[in-house]
């Protein structure tokens, strides 16, 4: 049986709908970690786990109790399902000793020196044994969040949320707490996991749920969804597609404006500038090649629209040049004309590849690879 | 320290202000443009006024304002009864007054205008033509406002009240008529009240308040009666039912007397030392003023401190009516001086139930504390971050408890210095209690200086005792302040089962 099933889940805030009907289920002993874009849901549908949000429509089971059914004891089944906040959420006027034990000696009647035994394991194993009389407040953000996690682990759980446990901490800090996942991940602890961090989501994921528009999206293995994503927001996601559009519409065009929003882009996204200047040279020689292709010498009705999507996960564009005109096919092999005319069309195919020329309804399409 | 030292200085500034020159009086023609004290509205004033209209008149509610304005030239005459002047002189206050009667004044006994009062007052009437024929009211007259205080020897009579006990009230100011022997009431209409008494089969409960207090009073009908040899004027008459009158006053003008005392100083100050705390045991009376004061304090400091938490709690189950109706109460409370608010529930909420005024007064300030205490917790609460009360939930506490355990322990600490400065603001704003017939620490100087007519060391005793208390007060909460830091527990306290 699952541990946690969920059933047309929906969540909305206001006019705001945030979840639009989720189907899920965990297994006992999966890794499952969310993905999105900031603001898909996948914090909320977390919440709603742990019923903090109340969801408006929808089942949630844990270990086969429904919790979104009136008169639940929600309190005991939170008890069964621990939580790791962004922001840490230790008790200030606590010790981390006090933090550690007063959940498992007032709830689970644990004795105070059999909890404080299992406590300073824990910290042991976290490295934080010898701040176990420390305050909060002295701990760096890297320090409290490992102990955030012993604490949830405390009252044993059988799962356990982690809502963007690092987005919070200092680069420097991220590495200590991914490493105390990645050894609660070898315990075969079931986990949700919602998070930004792609590499240690591929590494410790049993299976990736990528969250876009209020719904499960895609979902798969880290395999499925990293190496070869299906649906275009996946993509969009995974490549951290970037997109750069011009429009032409006359033949004495403003180039320079042109070359310098190109660069601007560049700039935005840290492209090389060996790179950027080639961005900027397939651009020129196509339109030009077009313009002079496309049109008679008094044509006055032009129109060119450049498309370039820059895919930063892999650092490779793809460029999509649509010409409104007379069928011109720049890269058709032609004997009419000297080599010296043709030279652009040279540079082009020299460094670009994948070329591709349709002719639909009066436009020129033409895509390549850069 | 540097408190009392400028305490002191501040005496001895006040003290030195008693000794300007006045300009010479001698006859009513200098007073025509001058500053004339009286009471307020009062049956003196009317009688002066007919003489002297083109006056200004000063109003100060107690002889001993009077006599103090008068000494530091604040007014150039005060008009009063003769009888009360020469009880004044009496007592050793350096006072003079011009011969000329001002118009006669008759004064008499009050009773509440209801069926009952209707027959007590003839009752009276009745009493009263008695006593002047068998010559009772002359020997009062001897005893009470022609001796000095050796001979007004008065107890009470013992009473059998078989027909019923009467609710009295009075200023106690009115000396010799009616005024303080320790905390006795006594004088001349008291024991002519007491010989009613006993004539008649009454007991009698005299009780001590402002003179507006029982006006009001006696127009709410929680007393039958009032002795404080109140002047009969027509237009009284009008809202209130007199008896007929037991002493017919003379009005005159009071102005300062060139005699010289011919006492030191520090005799004088040593007489007004002893005039002040030990005479007829007054300390007593300031040490009941202080129990009254703590009383207050400690029982509103009690109960609102447990109200304000409570309406708390229950603002917390987000009942979204009953919030409504919690803002809008602490939001009026909150509009609302303390003053106002205390005359509120002694005439209106508590008007027609016997209650002790200060049980009033305990449940007028244990609720202003609890709308203190009641944002300290919310605005307290909202500055702790919501996670913390989330990580309680999610590791399977209840609402409440997450609240009790982990939220609480953190807002008492970040609202302990202002709750401090409320207990504060709530034991120096019951000084106001006065008002509603509460003897505090303040209304016991009030009291004493009516009897003594000397502002200054009262107040200056009460000012010292109001900063000894506040001190001690802070003390108290620092000590207890101690132990909601976690910062200053022990180790060993923390860590109980594990040896590092």
């Amino acid at each position: 049986m699952s541990i946690i099933e969920i059933r047309g889940l929906r969540k909305s805030f206001g006019d705001l709908q945030v979840l639009k009907g989720i189907d899920f289920s965990v297994e006992e002993g999966e890794r499952i970690v969310i993905i999105g874009g900031s603001g898909c849901g996948k914090s909320v549908f977390l919440r709603c786990i742990e019923l903090l949000e109340v969801p408006d429509a929808g089942n949630i089971f844990v270990d086969g109790q429904e919790i979104t059914a009136p008169n639940v004891n929600i309190d005991k089944i939170r008890q069964s399902m621990g939580m790791v906040y962004q922001r840490f959420n230790l008790f200030s006027h606590m010790t981390v000793m006090e933090n550690l034990c007063i959940a498992p000696t007032k709830l689970l009647k644990m004795p105070q020196d059999e909890a404080e035994k299992k406590a300073m394991e824990l910290l042991s194993t976290v490295g934080l044994a010898a701040k176990a009389d420390a305050y909060p407040a002295v701990l760096s953000g890297g320090q409290q969040q490992r102990i955030a996690i012993c604490r949830s682990l405390m009252m044993n759980p059988k799962v356990l949320l982690f809502d963007e446990p690092t987005s919070a901490l200092d680069p420097t800090m991220v590495g200590e707490v991914l490493a105390v996942m990645r050894m609660l991940a070898k315990r075969n602890l079931t986990m949700i996991i919602v998070t930004h961090e792609m590499n240690f989501a591929k590494e410790v994921a049993s299976k990736i749920l990528f969250f876009a528009d209020g719904v499960i999206y895609e979902q798969g293995t880290p395999e499925e969804i990293f190496d070869n994503p299906k649906r275009e927001k996946t993509i969009a996601f995974i490549q951290r597609q970037k997109f750069f559009h011009y429009e032409i519409f006359e033949r004495r065009f403003d180039l320079m404006e042109m070359q310098n929003k190109i660069q601007l882009f560049a700039e935005k996204y840290g492209l090389k500038s060996k790179y950027t200047y080639r961005l900027q040279l397939c651009c020129e020689e196509t339109i030009y090649e077009m313009i002079n292709g496309c049109y008679d010498e008094d044509e006055k009705n032009i129109s060119i629209i450049i498309d370039i999507t820059y895919a930063e996960a892999i650092g490779k564009s793809e460029f999509k040049i649509l010409c409104k005109g007379k069928p011109h096919n720049p890269l058709a092999e032609s004997d009419e004309e000297s080599f010296e005319d043709n030279i652009g069309m040279t540079i082009l195919r020299n460094v670009a590849g994948d070329f591709e020329y349709s002719y639909e309804s009066g436009v020129n399409v033409i895509g390549f690879k850069l | 320290m540097k408190k009392f030292l400028t305490l002191i200085i501040l005496t001895a500034i006040l003290f030195s202000g008693c000794g300007i020159e006045s300009r010479q009086i001698t006859s009513v023609e200098d007073l025509k443009h001058a500053r004339i004290g009286c009471w307020p509205e009062c049956g003196y004033e009317f009688a002066a006024r007919k003489v002297l209209p083109d006056a200004q008149y000063v109003y100060l509610d107690f002889v001993s304002d009077l006599v103090q304005n008068l000494k530091q030239n604040k007014i150039d005459a005060f008009v009063i009864a003769e009888s009360y002047v020469e009880n004044l002189k009496l007592e050793g206050v350096d006072v003079d007054y011009l011969p000329e009667n001002l118009g006669d004044v008759p004064t008499s006994y009050i009773f509440a205008k209801n069926e009952k009062g209707q027959q007590l007052c003839a009752q009276m009437n009745e009493f009263l033509k008695q006593c002047e024929a068998d010559g009772t009211l002359t020997a009062l007259d001897q005893k009470w406002i022609h001796s000095d205080e050796t001979q007004r020897t008065f107890t009470k009579s013992k009473l059998s009240g078989e027909n019923g006990t009467l609710k009295v009230g009075t200023d106690a100011a009115s000396s010799p008529f009616v005024y303080l022997r320790g905390t006795e009431p006594v004088g001349f209409e008291v024991e002519l009240f007491d010989k009613f008494c006993a004539t008649y089969g009454y007991d009698y409960e005299i009780k001590v308040e402002l003179f507006e207090t029982m006006l009001v009073d006696m127009a709410s009908g929680k007393l039958d009666a009032a002795l404080d040899a109140i002047e009969i004027m027509p237009e009284r008459e009008q809202s209130m039912l007199f008896a007929n009158p037991t002493y017919i006053q003379k009005t005159v003008a009071v102005i300062n007397s060139d005699a010289i005392t011919g006492k030191s100083f520090l005799d004088e100050t040593k007489d007004r030392i002893a005039a002040t705390i030990i005479i007829e045991d007054r300390w007593k009376m300031f040490f009941s003023g202080i129990f009254s004061t703590l009383t207050i304090t400690f029982s509103s400091m009690i109960f609102g401190t447990l109200l304000g938490f409570a309406v708390y709690m229950l603002y917390r189950e987000k009942i979204k009516p009953v919030n409504k109706i919690i803002n809008t109460v602490i939001q009026t409370l909150q509009g609302l001086p303390t003053m106002v608010l205390l005359l509120f529930f002694y005439y209106i909420v508590f008007g027609s139930v016997d209650v002790p005024a200060i049980f009033v007064a305990v449940v007028v300030f244990s609720i202003l504390l609890s709308v203190s205490v009641f944002v300290m917790l919310k605005s307290g609460a909202e500055s702790i971050s919501k996670g913390q009360t989330e990580a309680a939930l999610s590791l399977g506490f209840s609402e409440r408890r997450a609240f009790v355990k982990f939220i609480l322990p953190q807002v008492i600490r970040i609202f302990f210095p202002s709750y401090r400065l409320a207990l504060n603001t709530l034991l120096l704003e019951t000084a106001i209690v006065g008002y509603i017939a509460v003897q505090d620490l303040t209304r016991i100087a009030d009291l004493i200086r009516a009897r003594t007519y000397d502002a200054f060391l009262p107040i200056i005793i009460i000012s010292i005792i109001y900063l000894l208390l506040s001190w001690l007060l802070k003390k108290f909460a620092d000590n207890v302040a101690i132990h909601f830091d976690p910062k200053t527990r022990r180790r060993e306290d923390i860590l109980k089962g594990v040896k590092l």
